[in-house]
Parts: C-alpha cells; sequence; structure tokens
C-alpha cells in the first residue's frame, strides 16, 4: 500500500470527479466578480481536463497516450438526480479514456491569450439546480470504481474527487464514502478527497486550519458536518504531501484530501496537485 | 563473393576524407561539423545514415585503443521508437547517434595523440512534446560543436565549448548566457522539424492538443564528456559537463573511483535540472549551479560510464556498501559480461531498477 505504482498504458489510474450541480452554486463566488459557484467549478474542471489531456499527449504522431480513465459525474440535475456530466459525443458515459476525452470535446472555443486566439476546449457547461443527492453520486462512484480497481489491480489507485457547497439532501453519506474508501489495487486504496466550496467568513487562522486537516485539527472544525466531510475524507499519499508543500500548502503527513469552506482558488489549486502523477512512463 | 560484392567493400574500407567526397553529398550527417538536414515527415531514425567506422590511424602515430558499447533500451512494455533517450559520438572524422537499435554492436577504435572525441547522452522528459527529437538534436549538437574548434579561415580557435569545459574557471553568468544562446538556436531546429511533423501528421489540420502541447515546448537532459589522449603520460585526460540527473562512473580495479555529478541516491528525483525549448524557461531556471563539471585522468583498464537517470541511480544505490561494491562488480562492471541488457530487464522487472528508459555508454581502455 505504497502509492508507488507507475502509471503508464499498460496501468492506467483513474480519476473521477463528482460535481456538486444543485441549486446553492447558483450563488456568487463571493471574490466580487459576480460569478456563480456553478460557472466557476465548469471553468476550473474544465481547464484540468484539458491539463490532463495536455500532460498526456506525447508528439503529433501518437498524440495522446493513454494514462488515464476520467470520469465526471454531476449530482442535483433537473430530471435525473445523478448522471456523467460530459457531452457532445462522450454524453452518457460514465467513465472515459484521456485519449478520448481529447478527441471529443463539447465544442473547442476560441479565447485571446496574450495577444493571441488560443483553443480551449469545453466538456462541462455549469449546472445549477435541484437538491444534493450526493450520497446517490457517492454510491454511484463505489459502483465505478469497484469495477475499474477488479480490472487494473496493478495500477495506482483511482483518486475520487467530490466537489459540493452544501450538505448531502439524501441521507447519510459516511457509510458510501468509507465503502469508496475500502476499495484498493495491489498499491493501495481508493482516495477520496472531499472538496467544501463556500465563502461564509471565517478568521485567518480558522480558514488555515481547515484546509487540508489532520487529526489536530479536527476538533477546530466549525460543525458536525465539517467533521462529517473530514472523516469521509482519505490521507493525502506521501507524494501529494511533498507535492503540496512545495507549493507552500499547509499539510502535513496526516493531512486529509479536504478542504471545508474554502475559495475556489483553493480548489483548483488542489486539483492541480492532486491530479499529479507520481511515476508516469 | 562475386566482384560487384568486392567493389562495394572496397568502397567501404576508404579512408575518411575519401568517403566524404564519394559519400558525402548523400550521407551528410556522417560527416563531423555537418548539419543536420530537415526532411518533411520523417523521425530522426531515419534522417541519418549509417556509416562504416574509421579506419585505424597508422601504427606510427602515438595511439590507444579503446572498446565502445551503447546500450539504449525503452521502458519495459515500449518499443525502441518510444524510447526518449538519446546518445551521439563524434571524433575528429567521424560522428554517429543513436537510432533503431538497442545495442550498439561493442566496437574497438583507436585515438591518436592529441585527438579528442565526444560522447553525449540526453534524457527526454516524459511530459513534455516530442522530447527523443529535443534530446537527438541537444546530443547530436553538442558533441558536434564540442569537437568544432576551426572557424571559417580553417585557423583552431576556442569555442563556446572549450570554455564550458574548462574546469579550472568557474562558469561565468556571461558564459551562461552564451549557452542559453546555444541552446535558443538549436530550439529553433527542434520548433521547425516538431512543427514539420505536425502539419504532415495531422494533414494541416492540427488537433487542439497537439498545438496546446506544443506550446509548452520540450526538456531533456545533457552529459557531455570529452576526451583527449596524452601520450608522454600514457593517460586520457577527460572533461564532462552535466544538466541534470545523468552521471558519469569512472570505475578503476572494478571499483567506483568517480562519479559526476556526484549525486546521493535520494537526490534522484522526478524534477531534475532540465534544458528547455523555451527561452523564458532557461533563463529562468538554467542556472550556473545547475551546470555540473568535473575533470579527470582515464588510464589504462578503466573504464568510463555514461549513463541516465534510472541506471545512475541504482548504481549510486547498490554502491553504498562495501558488500554491494562488490556484487555490483560482478554484476556490471566485470570485462566477461558481454551483454547488459538482460540484465537491465531482469532488474526492472524485478521493480529493483525504476522502469525507465536506460542509455548506457561504455568506454573501455583496450591496451
Amino acid at each position: 500500500m505504497a502509492y508507488e505504482a507507475e502509471i503508464s498504458r499498460r496501468n492506467p489510474t483513474c480519476f473521477l470527479f463528482l460535481i456538486d450541480q444543485s441549486g446553492s452554486m447558483g450563488e456568487a463566488v463571493g471574490d466580487g466578480s459576480g460569478r456563480r459557484k456553478a460557472d466557476a467549478l465548469a471553468e476550473a474542471l474544465n481547464r484540468l481536463l484539458m491539463d490532463l489531456c495536455i500532460r498526456c499527449t506525447k508528439d503529433s504522431r501518437e498524440g495522446v497516450r493513454y494514462y488515464y480513465d476520467i470520469g465526471v459525474i454531476g449530482y442535483g440535475m433537473k430530471n435525473e438526480q445523478i448522471g456523467p456530466a460530459l457531452g457532445g459525443n462522450l454524453a452518457g458515459k460514465e467513465l472515459v479514456s484521456v485519449c478520448d476525452l481529447a478527441e471529443s470535446p463539447l465544442r473547442v472555443e476560441q479565447r485571446p491569450v496574450d495577444g493571441r486566439m488560443l483553443r480551449f476546449p469545453i466538456w462541462v457547461d455549469p449546472v445549477a439546480d435541484n437538491g444534493t443527492p450526493m450520497c446517490a453520486a457517492l454510491r454511484r462512484a463505489h459502483d465505478l470504481m469497484q469495477q475499474w480497481v477488479a480490472k487494473h489491480q496493478d495500477s495506482f489507485p483511482p483518486i475520487v474527487f467530490n466537489i459540493t457547497d452544501g450538505q448531502a439532501t439524501d441521507g447519510d453519506p459516511e457509510p458510501a464514502a468509507l465503502a469508496i474508501r475500502q476499495l484498493a489495487t495491489r498499491d493501495g486504496h481508493v482516495l477520496l478527497f472531499n472538496l467544501h466550496i463556500s465563502e461564509t467568513p471565517a478568521t485567518e487562522e480558522q480558514r488555515r486550519n481547515w484546509l487540508y486537516p489532520g487529526a489536530d485539527k479536527e476538533a477546530t472544525l466549525p460543525d458536525d458536518y465539517a467533521r462529517l466531510l473530514f472523516r469521509m475524507s482519505s490521507v493525502l499519499p506521501p507524494h501529494i504531501v511533498a507535492l503540496a508543500q512545495a507549493e507552500g500548502m499547509p499539510v502535513s503527513t496526516d493531512s486529509r484530501g479536504f478542504v471545508f469552506n474554502a475559495p475556489m482558488t483553493e480548489i483548483v489549486r488542489f486539483l492541480n496537485i492532486g491530479t499529479q502523477p507520481k511515476n508516469l512512463r | 563473393m562475386n566482384t560487384s560484392q568486392l567493389r562495394w567493400l572496397d568502397l567501404l574500407r576508404l579512408w575518411p576524407w575519401q568517403q566524404s567526397v564519394l559519400f558525402g553529398e548523400y550521407f551528410p550527417m556522417g560527416r563531423r561539423n555537418a548539419r543536420p538536414q530537415v526532411k518533411k515527415s520523417a523521425q530522426p531514425a531515419n534522417q541519418i545514415e549509417r556509416r562504416p567506422g574509421p579506419r585505424p590511424e597508422p601504427r606510427s602515430l602515438p595511439q590507444i585503443r579503446w572498446h565502445l558499447e551503447i546500450y539504449r533500451l525503452p521502458k519495459l512494455g515500449y518499443t525502441l521508437q518510444e524510447c526518449e533517450d538519446a546518445w551521439a559520438y563524434a571524433n575528429k572524422d567521424f560522428i554517429d547517434v543513436c537510432r533503431d537499435y538497442e545495442t550498439y554492436p561493442p566496437r574497438t577504435y583507436h585515438l591518436r595523440f592529441g585527438a579528442e572525441l565526444a560522447i553525449a547522452i540526453s534524457d527526454g522528459a516524459t511530459e513534455s512534446f516530442a522530447s527523443a527529437l529535443w534530446a537527438e538534436i541537444l546530443t547530436f549538437h553538442a558533441v558536434n560543436d564540442a569537437l568544432d574548434k576551426r572557424d571559417r579561415d580553417n585557423r583552431l580557435q576556442a569555442n563556446l565549448w572549450s570554455y564550458m569545459f574548462d574546469t579550472e574557471t568557474p562558469l561565468s553568468n556571461k558564459l551562461l548566457d552564451e549557452f542559453r544562446q546555444w541552446v535558443a538556436a538549436k530550439a529553433k531546429l527542434w520548433k521547425r522539424q516538431a512543427n514539420q511533423w505536425r502539419v504532415a501528421e495531422s494533414g494541416g489540420n492540427v488537433p487542439w492538443f497537439i498545438e496546446a502541447k506544443a506550446e509548452r515546448g520540450s526538456h531533456a537532459t545533457l552529459l557531455v564528456l570529452l576526451l583527449q589522449y596524452d601520450e608522454p603520460s600514457h593517460t586520457c585526460h577527460y572533461r564532462v559537463m552535466a544538466i541534470g540527473d545523468n552521471c558519469l562512473f569512472h570505475w578503476r580495479d572494478g571499483r567506483l573511483f568517480k562519479m559526476v555529478p556526484d549525486l546521493l541516491a535520494e537526490q534522484f528525483t522526478v524534477s531534475p535540472q532540465l534544458i528547455g525549448t523555451d527561452t523564458d524557461y532557461n533563463r529562468r531556471y538554467l542556472t550556473v549551479e545547475g551546470i555540473q563539471r568535473s575533470s579527470g585522468q582515464f588510464s589504462p583498464g578503466d573504464q568510463l560510464w555514461l549513463a541516465t537517470d534510472s541506471l545512475s541511480a541504482w548504481i549510486t544505490k547498490e554502491s553504498q556498501t562495501e558488500r554491494q561494491a562488490n556484487q555490483l562488480k560482478k554484476i556490471l562492471v566485470s570485462e566477461e559480461r558481454q551483454n547488459l541488457s538482460q540484465v537491465f530487464d531482469q532488474l526492472r522487472s524485478d521493480s529493483r531498477m525504476k522502469n525507465d528508459d536506460i542509455t548506457l555508454v561504455r568506454l573501455r581502455w583496450v591496451d
């Protein structure tokens, strides 16, 4: 259980993003820009997916190398409570290879960067509607990861990112979270990281304590819900701790993959660190 | 053997300058000081034609014999075409670079008094775009330019590489800037070639991810060795320059005598010093501290190894104790050991060595 396995075509790994699409995601992010949380999250996710595709691109002959399976599950949608959030040719697919992801964005937008027009692929559009069926999303994630680890026992374990701004409206999510974390490849247990977006007023010290808390910081969390998310989250593996420390993030060896009441910038920062490979081959 | 075959063999036995006259136009890369020709949609493995090695120098001149052996192995589970390591070798007559073979057939060369040879290895960064091409360009031009000390009037003069290899003088920021300019000139070759492949492979409709990745450029390590025979002392003087975690190992009496750069096992990380194709990257990250230089004397019976990072890390780890050093000597340094490919495959398969591309250049003095 070392989280040491190389990530290669033969042994790819998996990233699954569970994104909260409930009504409260329609509120402003609180940075004064007027952007909704759903818009900011969709933007961050599209950039992250773009970065994952680029990371796997080798050269013009080979194109994108199959290092990752990637899934995006939305919860809180209008007609169906949970479901795949990718659109276009990938609509309805829960897990796709990074090669397919790169080839089939929903659309490719042109955006000006440093006086030039660059292409930006879009896979996920913002949605903010209805409740927060987090339990159903976690149960679906468990089923998907169970199938995936059965086929990839030599791989680096999958990482599930649960990005939310509110509480589950369909029950207690802890059993489903525990079930996910009990799944394992030969290299380690599946990792579940919970990222809670909010701009609720808090002191600087509180904010600092609520980013990647270890066991010693659990008592500083503001309420039962925060402590529930803490318990649901995996301890960060050593390579993520090292990367985060190099970035100046407040983590220690027992830090959990959990942020509470964090601004969108911190969510983006953690998504980037959390998806950095240790042994890409 | 019929008459026509004999004629071809006779041609191959010509002296290097005669070969240049006859073949130069068609095999420009076989000559020293030649520039690589960019061909549309051709991979580097096919760009450079193989040339026979140089004939031995006449016996009347002081000279030494030395043995060259090169391994270039892709990661387990990958093909040789996917290997992102590169090597290049040059003497005053002849230049050769890595191609589509795993083991460069062991061969014996002669080094005349005063003559120099250069060898370079490079490890293209896995997450970079077309990094094998960047590694090949760096190694080819490093060995070519390190020996290219004649001006347009054919007069000998010191060049950038003379100063880069001058270990007596600290590396100045001015020299570093000149080196960065040298890199920038080679990066233009990389961009031109990478762009041609890009257009050729996609028929003009370049996918967004290829365009975005190419924007990020490429990165590679580089280690260059310059060796010169000194007849009065019957030794070879070598100088080495390393950027990144490729290492030179100097073995004497079967033991590790010197290592450049002198890294500890834990210093082989996923983020070594790299040379980028992007000028801003090099201005920011390619620093004086990141360039390691050293020199030494190479004596009869000694071996010099140039190894990329995973092999270097393994050797470093395995030579920490006396018992390990003896084991290492038995496995690798023994002269009876003919082919190391199987040894490396086994070590990687057993997870004792990181599953990475491996390049090893082994030089042995045959007195």
